[in-house]
């Protein structure tokens, strides 16, 4: 049986190679930095779990295809859906609470917590009205 | 989702376990409907319907729980 490749698993197999490449570059061109070794190994080694995860085909979703019945893949997706819900309320959570902390203590630490936290959260967004989106087009 | 499939199932003589095997679910599946704490799709509430003889209406109460959707709608609007 031909195995298919997981698109995905290959996509972030790419981004962390490139990651790695960019810290072996910015390695190259400053001081030994131990956390930036520790970050470019560890990515490498992810682009390379990603990398054998996306021709093996064991991906979580094509074992869940080949094992799970359709109530499985319905819990699946429901504790998708909740626990991606439960994310967005602490990352608006966070984020508003880091910025009441901001304007109590004025330290810039807050602010960019808070900043980081509705980026994300602004990305999330983005990205669940992107896939609604696909799937709207094509169910 | 109310259904008819334990009742079924006992009067037939086969096991949860049985039945999961025969509809290629897991028992747990089985079981969920049973406590109606799960919906069948309407492919496994067919196979089931053929193993049993009778139709997915009569097997998964179709009637009786349009009319408590009904029921419960109304009292929402």
């Amino acid at each position: 049986m031909k195995k298919k490749i997981n698109w995905g698993s290959l996509a972030g197999a790419v981004v962390f190679m490139i990651v790695a490449v960019v810290l072996l570059i910015a390695h190259f061109f400053n001081d030994f930095s131990v956390r930036i070794t520790i970050t470019m190994i560890w990515c490498f080694v992810l682009s390379g779990i990603n990398i054998y995860k996306s021709f093996s085909g064991d991906s979580i979703l094509a074992e869940l295809e080949e094992t799970a019945d359709e109530r499985d893949i319905f819990v699946a997706m429901k504790s998708a859906q909740t626990a991606l819900q439960i994310l967005s309320y602490i990352l608006w959570g966070g984020t508003s609470l880091s910025f009441v902390l901001y304007g109590l203590t004025k330290l810039e630490f807050f602010f960019v917590i808070s900043l980081t936290l509705a980026a994300v959260a602004v990305i999330l967004f983005f990205l669940l009205l992107a896939v609604n989106s696909y799937y709207e087009r094509r169910n | 989702m109310k259904t008819k499939i334990r009742e079924l199932r006992i009067a037939a003589g086969i096991t949860q376990q049985q039945l999961a095997e025969m509809v290629n679910v897991s028992s747990r599946t089985i079981i969920s409907i049973e406590k109606e704490q799960y919906s069948p799709s309407l492919m496994l509430a067919y196979r089931m319907s053929e193993i049993f003889d009778v139709s997915v209406e009569e097997l998964c109460c179709l009637k009786e729980n349009k009319e408590m959707e009904d029921l419960k709608n109304e009292k929402e609007n």
